[in-house]
């Protein structure tokens, strides 16, 4: 009876976390207006990629490459 | 500084419209390369590529600002049209007399405004509208407070190398089974004008909000596009702003480096950049500011004046958030109730499990709720309503 009782409040207790979460996002998307920061790599004319190695050690010592 | 109709005298204003100079009191239109004003301006500056010193001050260029002094409160105003200098900004006093010509550095580039007064106002008309949770009074603001204002900006062409060491972890629900590499890059990058807002009176967060801004809209520098218009001055120094380079192009140059490494949980261990300044231009770009108040708080909602991106954040109508949240509440808690009985009965574990991401329920709605506070309080900052309040001449 007692974990009844205890799943029938997790129960109720999830359906308000579920809603408050959804709540919250509506409340963002209805509230908060161009909050992206698009465009950001138009910037970004060449991209090189010098050296490249796979399965390196973790104790790599990046000054010394 | 103002350029003045050939036909009557009057003052100019940039018509961002037909993207030419209109006088008011006769109609006249003009081009923006043909004014009389043009011609009080010294040659444009060079570029500054190659130089030894990319900031050497000598190939910096500098305009004439009309500094005005008010009698009434004592503030000084930089003011580029003939019409704005009436009255005070500061105190709306309209005491104000000339006071000197005052030197400053003059911007290379502008993006004139495309995004016309009218067609700001649609656009965040329509943003509101579309809110669920915004009060009436805020959807139908009262238009009159909108302020056309170019923004300092600096543009930064930068060369960014980065050494870096990189983990990529398979995840243990992979087939093959779980596996933690690591791996080494070494990568560079240059990047174009990237702008860093250059005006302390507007948030980084907030003006970065406002991009994209496409350069192919963007002029040599012509005083008469300030007509009509607030022109603010670039008051950060460059190591401030080299900061916010720095960090930007590390972003941009981080995000193209995972992309490298293969894998699916990438994080990056340690990592050592250096940077390498080529080129600074000073530019001004367009924003539309509109301020209204709800509660004793001012709200700035930011229009980007080229492509009419609109920024900001606005009040919430508590009564409706309060009646969807109880009527949800009602709902959700009625469905969680009976569904954990009858999984509990049937599957046990379903509810056990859904029961461990109430914590990540509450904790993902509070970093929402925390997102959009942040934004707010960019909306209400002390120092935006006052960077507007000091242009608002109705």
């Amino acid at each position: 009876m007692e974990q009844l009782i205890f799943i029938a409040v997790a129960g109720v207790v999830f359906g308000l976390a579920l809603d408050f979460y959804l709540m919250a996002d509506q409340l963002k998307d209805s509230n908060e207006i161009g909050n992206s920061k698009c465009g950001r790599l138009d910037y970004m004319v060449t991209f090189d990629l010098f050296a490249s190695k796979d399965n390196v050690s973790k104790s790599l010592d990046i000054d010394k490459m | 500084m103002t350029a003045k109709c050939a036909y009557c005298g009057g003052a100019l204003k940039f018509d961002a419209d037909i993207q030419m100079l209109v006088c008011k009191h006769c109609s006249g239109m003009f081009p923006v390369e043909k004014t009389e004003a043009e011609k009080m301006l010294s040659a444009p500056p060079e570029d500054m590529a190659g130089a030894a010193d990319f900031r050497d001050s000598t190939a910096i260029d500098e305009m004439e600002c009309r500094v005005y002094h008010c009698t009434s409160c004592g503030a000084e105003l930089l003011i580029n049209d003939v019409e704005a200098a009436t009255y005070c900004a500061y105190c709306g006093q309209p005491a104000i007399v000339f006071d000197r010509i005052a030197m400053r550095r003059r911007p290379k580039y502008i993006i004139p405004f495309s995004v016309t007064k009218n067609a700001a106002l649609v656009n965040i008309r329509e943003k509101f509208l579309k809110g669920g949770f915004i009060p009436k009074e805020v959807k139908y603001f009262n238009p009159d407070l909108l302020r056309g204002i170019y923004v300092p900006y600096m543009l930064y062409d930068v060369r960014c190398r980065a050494k870096q060491l990189l983990r990529s972890s398979v995840p243990a629900s992979n087939p093959a089974g779980s596996a933690t590499k690591y791996y080494y890059r070494d990568a560079g990058a240059f990047f174009s004008e990237i702008p860093a807002d250059a005006s302390s009176q507007i948030s980084n967060e907030f003006s970065e909000r406002l991009e994209p801004y496409y350069k192919n809209a963007m002029v040599e520098f012509k005083v008469e596009y300030l007509s009509g218009f607030y022109a603010d001055l670039e008051d950060k120094d460059f190591p401030y702003l080299s900061r916010i380079i720095k960090k930007r192009t590390a972003d941009m140059l981080n995000e193209q480096i995972l992309k490298t490494v293969p894998g699916n949980e990438k994080a990056l261990l340690n990592s050592k950049f250096s940077y390498e300044f080529e080129k600074e231009s000073y530019a001004l770009f367009p924003v539309w500011f509109m301020q209204f108040h709800k509660d004793e708080k001012t709200y700035t909602i930011m229009v980007n004046g080229q492509t009419g991106k609109v920024v900001g954040a606005v009040p919430t109508d508590r009564r409706k958030v309060l009646l969807c949240f109880s009527l949800l509440a009602l709902c959700f808690s009625s469905l969680g109730f009976s569904f954990f009985l009858m999984f509990w009965l049937t599957e046990p574990s379903i509810p056990i499990i859904l029961s461990l991401c109430i914590p990540v329920l509450i904790i993902g709605g509070f970093r929402k709720l925390r997102g959009l506070n942040t934004s707010r309080r960019f909306t209400t900052g002390r120092r935006i309503k006052k960077f507007v309040m000091e242009r608002q001449d109705s």
